[in-house]
């Protein structure tokens, strides 16, 4: 058990860069555009210098801009903020909707790159269950990436919420290529994952749909 | 000489701001959202100087670079890139970027860049002119 905590605390590292390598290149687009805005100003007065009158509402712009980029990046650092605290207790009690809500924000631009977005549909009640958060968070980014691949046509990925019978379904669609999803989940990280948070993975053809079934009470083996 | 420069990156406030900056530096700029889109503006004419996002929706930049030095081979690109490390820079320029610059950019420094892509491009078509002329030359026995 000793040496499946230490592949999942492995495939954790590699989840934890990859999510990093985005969010630090959204924060750097951000950076980007407000160093821009600092040097046009810097460009105004030295215009005004040589006598061009300076625009009081083309400066209003300028702060306008800064500011939503600021408040944009903060927004980005929040949530790397609340991922990074995701590994502080190896067991607790989440909600579900917000840890998946997470995923969805913190790769948005990996979505992006495929044409895609990811909706997660708010469930009539709070979900809660217990578990090791990080864990989970890094299975679930599998499951969207996976149904995100599955499914070369449809530009929405939905999420949804179902609680079942002391188990909670996680459940995505509209996935079209259910060879690429048995492909991806006999891979080594997500059987490791699914076995360590003793979940299961359902593929529903029919239904166009993959699901992940969760324990609602999780304990380490 | 007025440098006629296509911007491609995803970020429309980056776009916008970017193109005013260097417009004001006499720049004649053009700009595009996609690379999808770019290529269709390149297969119309031709820019003294590419700026290219390395990460993009769609095709990347890496695509990009490739696809345009396929239409242009003599197109001088400079990437511009988030990735604070240089592996993609270097692989690149393996592929034929000119240069690369990580962002948030130094305009200046991105400034010289794009006039001595300028030179290097006036640099490869005269070479090219010559070549034909003397080509010409040889088939005419003379």
């Amino acid at each position: 058990m000793e040496n499946n905590q230490g592949r999942v605390a492995e495939a954790g590292t590699r989840f934890f860069g990859r999510i990093s390598a985005t969010v630090s290149h959204e924060i750097k687009n951000g950076l980007a555009v407000i160093n821009e805005n600092a040097g046009l100003l810097k460009d105004l007065i030295l215009m005004a210098e040589q006598g061009r009158p300076l625009d009081p509402a083309r400066i209003q712009r300028i702060a306008d801009k800064v500011l939503e980029r600021v408040d944009k990046a903060d927004h980005v650092v929040r949530n790397l903020n609340q991922f990074a605290h995701k590994v502080d207790d190896p067991i607790a009690t989440v909600d579900l909707s917000e840890s998946l809500n997470l995923m969805v924000e913190l790769t948005g631009r990996l979505a992006s790159n495929r044409g895609k977005t990811i909706r997660v549909a708010a469930p009539a009640s709070p979900v809660q269950i217990t578990t090791d958060p990080f864990a989970l968070l890094n299975l679930c980014w599998c499951a969207m990436e996976t149904a995100m691949d599955a499914a070369p046509e449809a530009p929405e990925i939905t999420v949804d919420i179902n609680t079942l019978s002391n188990t909670v379904e996680v459940r995505m669609g509209a996935v079209e290529d259910f060879d690429l999803v048995s492909g991806k989940f006999s891979e080594e990280t997500e059987k490791l994952l699914l076995s360590y948070l003793r979940a299961e993975f359902v593929q529903d053809v029919p239904g166009k749909a993959i699901a992940l079934v969760l324990p609602e009470k999780w304990s380490p083996a | 000489m007025t440098e006629n420069v296509l911007l491609i990156d995803d970020e429309q406030d980056f776009l916008d701001i970017m193109s005013e900056r260097m417009a004001a530096r006499g720049f004649e700029v053009s700009t595009s959202m996609s690379a999808e889109d770019a290529l269709g503006m390149i297969k119309k004419g031709a820019y003294d100087a590419i700026i290219l996002d390395l990460q993009m929706p769609g095709m990347d930049g890496i695509e990009a670079l490739k696809a345009i030095k396929e239409i242009q081979p003599e197109a001088q690109i400079i990437l511009l890139t988030g990735h604070a490390s240089v592996e993609k820079g270097v692989e690149a320029i393996k592929l034929g970027a000119t240069d690369f610059i990580e962002k948030p950019a130094d305009l200046e420094s991105l400034t010289r860049k794009i006039k001595n892509a300028h030179a290097e491009k006036i640099m490869i078509v005269e070479k090219k002119e010559k070549e034909a002329v003397l080509d010409a030359l040889k088939r005419f026995g003379m």
